[in-house]
């Protein structure tokens, strides 16, 4: 009995044993205006006493590609491995914040033994500030200014701002050529509720930040609110 | 022989108190538990969004456009970080379904530890900073749960 209970335990501590050791579980990247790609290498070593399977990984995201360098799943006792993010970061700015998931040998589907995060800083190049601009329905139609600010050294010229709604007018003042201006947009009539999409055409040189979009939007009121006003 | 025999009883006892403790218990809790008190910031729970709007909310699935045709919560909307797909389109779609007014915009994601949802709440606060938005704590996995998915009734 002695030696079923000790093969018992010695499987069980195999079992729970389980795991890579990930020096680095979380990296901070400073990518650059332009980047359309970034990589980010996660080293790590099975420091347990047995070998270590990977089954999956998952980034939980159809932006990222995840692969374990020379495509070695299985890791002896000592072995060190790479597992290589790939970031598709064409539709990113900011700062975003994505985790691979991985399991290993018998992890549950709903926890995986290892999570690694990649912090990404991407710069905006254009800021828009704010994005919408909004007034209520029968406000006075008093303008609205959006600022349109220029980051980092290469200049940026707005080349032109187009409205999807003849309810609003817009303004485009320049501050300072280059890097500085103001979009002033004022309803005609703001008894009429709707929507406003500007599109701001720009001369930047990298492509997902040569169109920016701002909204102006005059809102309905609240049926609750509506029913205030009547006696 | 022996071996097999004392390993075929150890087995026996586990299977019998796996057995008496489903019996007692019932069956696994499938509902994604939620505990407000160590939620993120701009994160909620289901039984939040329940019981503060009763779920009348602008629901935003944050995941690929195959994923929110197939099982999306009826009458959401689509915002998926895919950089396949037109971001000012989804803009746009946000804006015009914020002018009804919702109480709350809550967005999903994935199973698990998904942070598309966190990136889809910081680019509707960048469009309206004043709104109620929240990224939905265990995502379409606590939506499949409470059956709220689209085809889960």
């Amino acid at each position: 009995m002695k030696i079923t209970l000790l093969i018992w335990s010695l499987l069980a501590a195999a079992l729970s044993a389980a795991g890579l050791d990930f020096p680095e579980s979380t990296k901070a990247i400073n990518a650059p205006a332009d980047a359309s790609e970034i990589v980010a290498d996660f080293p790590f070593t099975n420091k347990t006493g047995k070998a270590v399977e990977i089954k999956r990984y998952d980034a939980l995201c159809s932006c990222v590609a995840v692969g374990v360098a020379g495509g070695k799943l299985v890791y002896q006792p000592g072995e060190a491995g790479v597992i290589r993010a790939k970031f598709d970061m064409s539709n990113y700015s900011g700062d975003v914040e994505k985790s691979i998931a991985i399991w290993l040998d018998a992890d549950p589907e709903s926890t995986p033994s290892v999570t690694l995060l990649v912090k990404v800083h991407i710069p905006e190049v254009i800021k828009i500030e704010p994005k919408t601009v909004k007034w209520d329905v029968g406000a006075p139609p008093s303008p609205q200014t959006i600022k349109i600010i220029v980051e980092g050294e290469e200049k940026v010229n707005i080349l032109s701002v187009s409205n999807s709604n003849d309810n609003f007018t817009k303004e485009l003042r320049t501050l300072k050529e280059g890097s500085s201006y103001e979009l002033v947009i004022a309803p005609k009539d703001s008894s009429i509720s709707g929507l406003g999409v500007f599109r701001i055409d720009t001369d930047c040189k990298i492509e997902r930040h040569k169109v920016k979009q701002a909204f102006a939007s005059i809102r309905r009121a609240l049926p609750s609110e509506a029913a205030k006003t009547q006696p | 022989m022996r071996l097999i025999g004392q390993l075929a009883v150890l087995t026996g006892i586990s299977l019998t108190a796996s057995a008496l403790h489903f019996r007692i218990s019932g069956p696994p809790e499938r509902r994604v538990s939620c505990d407000p008190t160590i939620l993120k910031a701009h994160e909620i729970c289901l039984d939040q969004v329940m019981v503060r709007w009763q779920g009348k909310v602008l629901w935003v699935d944050a995941r690929t456009r195959k994923e929110w045709q197939a099982d999306g919560v009826p009458g959401s909307i689509l915002w998926s970080l895919d950089p396949t797909e037109d971001a000012f389109k989804f803009e746009e779609d946000a804006m015009n379904h914020l002018m009804d007014e919702p109480p709350a915009v809550i967005v999903y994601c994935g199973e698990g530890n998904c942070g598309l949802s966190h990136q889809v709440v910081e680019k509707i606060l960048k469009l309206d900073p004043a709104r109620n938005v929240f990224a939905l704590h265990g995502g379409v996995g606590a939506l499949r749960a409470a059956r709220m998915l689209k085809g889960s009734n």
